[in-house]
């Protein structure tokens, strides 16, 4: 296998120089590192071009999955795997949504995580199966990313949401996604059927799909069959 | 299932360290064309020592404890639901791996949880070797298909021909966010029957809620009829005389 140039971002600096060793006969080099987004992004910058990036934010949760949109939107090319001890639904849902291609425990053998390097760079998505297991059952979503214009008049809080009525979350799951309270969650409902004329969740959701909220789908054939129909 | 997770982690830095004895795999497969090539894609790699069952029972007989079990998703559903004790004893001494397709996806989703990892015989049994390595430290390799709404959509399409007529008409006037009792005139059917339909729709296509299903019906507007014909013998075309064709 050809040498891959591999960015690592984490705090750990003792973590990097042992991962940097441990990958020395592998086909990965550690070309870089950062020990947080604003390095990373400074380097890249500063001209870094990675073929993977290796990364685990302290803090996860928005901030990592903020930090890899940008890593994303300057390295469209280049693989991300997040590389963390935590294993954690919201964060995998953060990380799909910006863009990752793997999600890996750091009590992987360093034969096992070059095996799942190496099957990521061929087009691979690699992860915990605890996790991929709710992924699957639909109690993570991955969701397109955020929209940038709203419609309708909508606030930015009821288009995301819009997004979650379109994955079929309940009430509760919203509030649990969203960081709000179910309550919450209601007002926002409320005020979003009336502004965009639905008489209930399920209504507003197919709004939302012709409409083109929900990022991935917007532009599908299907989508503009439905709006015909109306 | 958080406990099961570490302890699934303890057992892998074991079997990692002895990389030089051969992994003994057993193979429980639903059927025998799929064992073939299985095992002829294990042998590629020549890394691991093979044994064939037929069923569980063969194997709980056997005093062997292989490292891993890769298990027909059906074996391993009757397994789960028949003998529970049998799967906690197998699953503390060796990691079991289900082998599925991508059509019995959603059918497995709440039983998935329970194996060490999962291989795809349409998508990816071409790299069961590397899968193998994985499972045995709890991660599996995840098809793209199934990290975007219209690849799950796809497998749904192909679960339409369960539905009954009533239900599948159901189905589509959910698409239209309609509630019960506007289905009910459309239909001409009582509220409680609508109210039924619903509910068979929901866990014969593995729907969480009606919205979910309601958004399904809607992107795949254009697809239902055709899904759900595709898959009807041709006899049953003639059947449906008065089927309100929308699409």
């Amino acid at each position: 296998m050809e040498p891959v140039r591999a960015f690592l971002i984490d705090s750990n600096k003792l973590f990097r120089e042992g991962l940097k060793r441990l990958l020395d006969d592998s086909p990965f080099q550690i070309a870089a590192e950062a020990g947080n987004l604003r390095e990373a992004l400074n380097s890249v910058d500063n001209g870094l071009r990675p073929q993977l990036i290796l990364l685990d934010l302290v803090n996860g949760g928005e901030e990592e999955a903020d930090g890899m949109r940008r890593l994303r939107a300057q390295l469209p090319d280049a693989r991300m795997v997040i590389l963390t001890s935590d294993l954690c639904t919201r964060r995998l849902a953060n990380a799909l949504e910006a863009g990752a291609d793997g999600y890996l425990m750091k009590d992987l053998s360093s034969d096992a995580l070059a095996q799942s390097l190496r099957l990521v760079m061929m087009g691979e998505k690699v992860f915990p199966t605890h996790l991929a297991a709710l992924l699957i059952s639909g109690r993570v979503n991955g969701n397109g990313t955020d929209m940038p214009v709203s419609r309708k008049g909508l606030s930015q809080r009821e288009v995301q949401i819009l997004r979650c009525l379109l994955n079929g979350d309940s009430n509760k799951m919203i509030a649990n996604h969203l960081n709000i309270t179910e309550a919450t969650v209601k007002v926002h409902l409320k005020s979003l059927l009336r502004k965009i004329n639905a008489s209930n969740r399920t209504q507003a959701a197919i709004w939302a799909l012709n409409n083109g909220i929900g990022g991935e789908l917007a532009g599908a054939g299907a989508v503009t069959a439905a709006a015909a129909h109306q | 299932m958080q406990m099961n997770h570490e302890y699934a982690q303890e057992k892998a830095s074991h079997s990692t360290r002895n990389a030089v004895t051969p992994m003994h795999v057993c193979l429980i497969l639903d059927n025998s064309s799929l064992t073939d090539t299985v095992v002829q894609a294990l042998d590629r790699a020549g890394r691991h020592r093979v044994t064939v069952f037929h069923d569980i029972s063969e194997l709980t007989q056997s005093t062997l404890t292989p490292d891993a079990i890769l298990i027909g998703l059906q074996q391993f559903t009757a397994l789960r639901e028949n003998e529970p004790m049998v799967y906690l004893r197998l699953s503390r001494r060796s990691r079991i791996v289900v082998v599925l397709s991508s059509r019995e996806l959603l059918d497995a989703a709440h039983i998935l949880a329970f194996a060490d990892a999962w291989v795809f015989e349409d998508i990816n049994v071409d790299r069961i070797n590397e899968l193998l390595d994985l499972g045995l430290e709890g991660h599996c390799l995840m098809p793209k298909q199934f990290l975007s709404r219209l690849g799950v959509d796809e497998i749904r399409l192909t679960l339409l021909p369960r539905l009954s007529e009533p239900e599948f008409e159901t189905l589509r006037l959910l698409g239209q966010g309609l509630n019960n009792r506007t289905i009910a005139n459309q239909l001409d059917l009582s509220e409680a029957v609508i109210k039924s339909m619903v509910r068979s729709v929901l866990s014969k296509l593995h729907f969480r809620n009606r919205t979910e299903a309601g958004v399904f019906a809607a992107r795949q507007q254009g697809a239902l009829q055709s899904a759900r014909e595709g898959m009807v013998p041709p006899q049953m075309h003639a059947a449906p005389a008065h089927r309100t064709g929308t699409s």
